[in-house]
């Protein structure tokens, strides 16, 4: 027996095709329930792939077609309007530069409005610590104790033990 | 664009084999219908309108992929030791003795098994199929894909992450492995 032969495919290749067939002499061995629960599990298959081509069919439907480079246009066969937002035919190349001054804008809108959020926010909150420290100042300054006397390590001493 | 009605027969042609395969790797019949259902759904999910032509090695993928998937989750223990023995060595010399002696063997049986008794047939498979499990697992994904599933080296290893040369040791080390085992039982192919 030459050990050398073995590395010829021919003979790896056909021990392992006959293995195989072996394996296949199992399959209409699958028990009913097994063949039930696959038969299940390839209907729900189909209908998810069933429901996911309506799913991107209806958002295709209903976006914005932003087909196009060459700026707003009501679009449809021939030119006639289709009822919904597109943009043009690109190809033509007319008003290409605006169509992606548009999209650029549409894009930035987002983002314009957080910004201008973030700010009023931080207004208010500036505005909210500037009458918070207005209204202790003017407690302080009403008050029958001088503010002078806060300073005094005598009268801070005194505070403590009225607290204690 | 690829019907629904191709999609259900491929998968029909398809999910016995794919049960069967991930059954070997996962030993667990309820594990595997789910990885299988797993596989079927994230296929027609993400590539139902692919070419029918090139669902069979998405298909291979996406079930190689769902196993691995099942396997890091569980991370169990029997995962861990197929991981360790696929570590171990193998004298391809005293094997290559036995495929051959297995080919000798298998030429003095009946190919298509009609003389051989039901028996020991349905006894060869439960060992053939007892063996296979006990595959490292990337031979038994090679030995699978590479005979089973019909693919050719490239597909294998291309479908495995690997190289040629890795696809044809593994499979080489599975087929000496099993009809190593087949034989020391008294089992022809």
């Amino acid at each position: 027996m030459n050990p050398s032969s073995l590395s010829e495919p021919t003979a790896l290749d056909r021990a392992g095709h006959l293995l195989a067939a072996r394996l296949d002499e199992g399959l209409p061995a699958i028990g009913a329930d097994i063949t039930e629960r696959l038969r299940f599990a390839r209907e729900r298959a189909v209908a998810r792939a069933r429901h996911a081509r309506l799913e991107s069919a209806a958002t295709a439907a209903s976006a914005p077609a932003w087909a196009g480079q060459s700026g707003w246009a009501l679009a449809g066969p021939g030119g006639a309007v289709a009822g919904r937002w597109s943009f043009g035919d690109a190809r033509s190349g007319n008003g290409r530069g605006e169509g992606s001054g548009w999209t650029k804008l549409v894009s930035a809108l987002p983002l314009l409005i957080l910004a201008l959020g973030f700010l009023a926010i931080q207004d208010t909150l500036v505005e909210h610590q500037i009458l918070a420290a207005a209204e202790v100042d003017a407690a302080l300054l009403t008050d029958d104790l001088p503010p002078q006397a806060y300073s005094d390590p005598g009268f801070a001493e005194f505070l403590r033990r009225q607290d204690r | 664009m690829s019907t629904e009605q191709e999609l259900n027969d491929f998968l029909k042609g398809v999910e016995r084999r794919a049960f069967k395969r991930t059954t070997y790797a996962v030993r667990d019949e309820d594990a595997a219908l789910d990885i299988v259902q797993e596989a079927m759904i994230r296929l027609a999910e993400k590539y139902a309108d692919r070419p029918a032509e090139e669902w069979p090695l998405l298909f291979q993928r996406i079930l190689s992929n769902a196993t691995m998937d099942w396997f890091r989750r569980r991370k169990t223990r029997e995962a861990l030791v197929q991981n360790f023995s696929s570590l171990q060595t193998h004298d391809e010399d005293e094997d290559a003795g036995d495929l051959l002696e297995f080919l000798d063997g298998a030429d003095n049986t009946h190919q298509d098994g009609a003389g051989e008794p039901l028996l020991l047939r349905k006894q060869t498979l439960a060992l053939l199929e007892e063996e296979i499990s006990r595959l490292p697992e990337r031979q038994r994904e090679a030995f699978l894909l590479r005979y089973w599933e019909e693919l050719d080296v490239n597909e294998t290893a291309e479908l495995m992450g690997c190289s040629q040369g890795s696809v044809k040791t593994h499979c080489s080390r599975a087929v000496q492995a099993l009809a190593k085992a087949l034989k020391s039982r008294g089992f022809a192919p």
